[in-house]
C-alpha cells in the first residue's frame, strides 16, 4: 500500500477502527516508513490529545424560565397554571 | 428512582419527577446541544426546547429504549433543525453571518498562527473545529463516540441506524477529518 493511501487511514489506525489484516499491514508499514511514522506521531498529536472540550454548566434559572405549561412547582402538578392554584 | 419510573410519573403529572429528571439530565443536554450549535445562549435555549419536548412527549415513549438514549435523539434532532434553521435564514440576512462573540467556533478560527503552540485544549478546538465541518449525519457519530465515549451500538440507538451504518459513518468522517486536520498537521 502507498503513503498516501496509508496517510488517509491514520485516524482509524489510531482509534483501532480498520480490519485487523488492514491494521497489521499498516502497523508493519510504519515499522519500515520513517516518514510516514514521523507523520503518524504529528497526527496523534492532535487527535490523541485529551478530549477535554469545553463543557458548560446549566444557568441556575433555567429550570425556571421553563414555560408555564411545565409541572407547577407550587401544586406538583403539570400543565396547571400559575394562577389555577386555588 | 430508574429513569423509566420517571417517566412513568411524568405522564401522570408529577412535577417533583420531571424536576428529578430536569436535574440528571440537563448537563447532559446542554453540552449535546453546545457541541453542536457552538454557541452557549442557544445551547440554553436549546435544552429548554429538549425539555418541553420530553414534557410533551412522555406519553408516548415507548420504552423499547434508553431513557438516555431517547433524550440524546431529542437534543441531537433538535440541534440539527436549530442549525438547519439558522443556515436558512442566514440566505437572507447577510448581516447575520458572523459568527456570535460567545462562539467556540470563533476561537477556533482565530487560532489561525500555526507556529504558536498548540496547548492540548488548543489542539482539540481545532479537531472540534474540523468535526463541526462535517456534513450533519457524520458529525453526529463522531462527537458521541469522541466527546460521549459512546459505543457503536449506542450511537446506533440514538440514530437510529445499524452498527454497521455507525462505523460506515464514523471511517467517512475519520478519512474527511484526516483531510481538515492535514494544514495543522504540516506546520507541526
Amino acid at each position: 500500500m502507498s503513503c498516501k493511501k496509508i496517510k488517509k487511514q491514520l485516524l482509524l489506525f489510531l482509534d483501532n477502527e480498520l480490519p485487523e489484516a488492514l491494521h497489521q499491514e499498516i502497523q508493519h508499514h510504519l515499522a519500515g516508513c520513517s516518514s510516514c511514522s514521523d507523520h503518524l506521531k504529528k497526527v496523534a498529536s492532535i487527535w490523541e490529545c485529551p478530549a477535554d472540550v469545553e463543557t458548560i454548566e446549566p444557568s441556575p434559572w433555567l429550570w425556571t424560565e421553563l414555560p408555564r405549561s411545565y409541572p407547577h412547582r407550587k401544586t406538583g402538578r403539570i400543565g396547571l397554571p400559575v394562577s389555577g392554584n386555588r | 428512582m430508574q429513569d423509566h419510573e420517571l417517566i412513568e410519573k411524568i405522564t401522570t403529572g408529577n412535577a417533583t419527577a420531571f424536576q428529578e429528571l430536569f436535574d440528571r439530565y440537563k448537563k447532559l443536554v446542554i453540552n449535546v446541544c453546545y457541541r453542536l450549535v457552538g454557541n452557549r445562549d442557544e445551547a440554553e435555549d436549546l435544552t429548554q426546547d429538549v425539555f418541553l419536548k420530553i414534557f410533551r412527549s412522555a406519553k408516548h415513549f415507548k420504552h423499547r429504549s434508553k431513557v438516555s438514549t431517547w433524550i440524546y435523539r431529542i437534543a441531537i434532532n433538535l440541534s440539527l433543525n436549530h442549525l438547519r434553521r439558522k443556515k436558512y435564514q442566514q440566505w437572507f440576512s447577510l448581516d447575520d453571518n458572523a459568527p456570535s462573540k460567545d462562539s467556540v467556533f470563533v476561537e477556533l478560527v482565530s487560532t489561525d498562527c500555526p507556529e504558536s503552540e498548540f496547548n492540548a485544549q488548543e489542539q482539540e478546538k481545532i479537531v472540534l473545529k474540523a468535526i463541526n465541518e462535517l456534513p450533519a449525519d457524520q458529525r453526529v457519530v463522531v462527537m458521541l463516540q469522541r466527546y460521549d465515549e459512546l459505543s457503536g451500538q449506542e450511537i446506533a440507538a440514538i440514530v437510529e441506524c445499524s452498527v454497521g451504518a455507525v462505523q460506515a459513518r464514523l471511517h467517512r468522517a475519520k478519512k474527511n477529518l484526516y483531510q481538515k486536520l492535514l494544514p495543522y498537521v504540516k506546520e507541526i
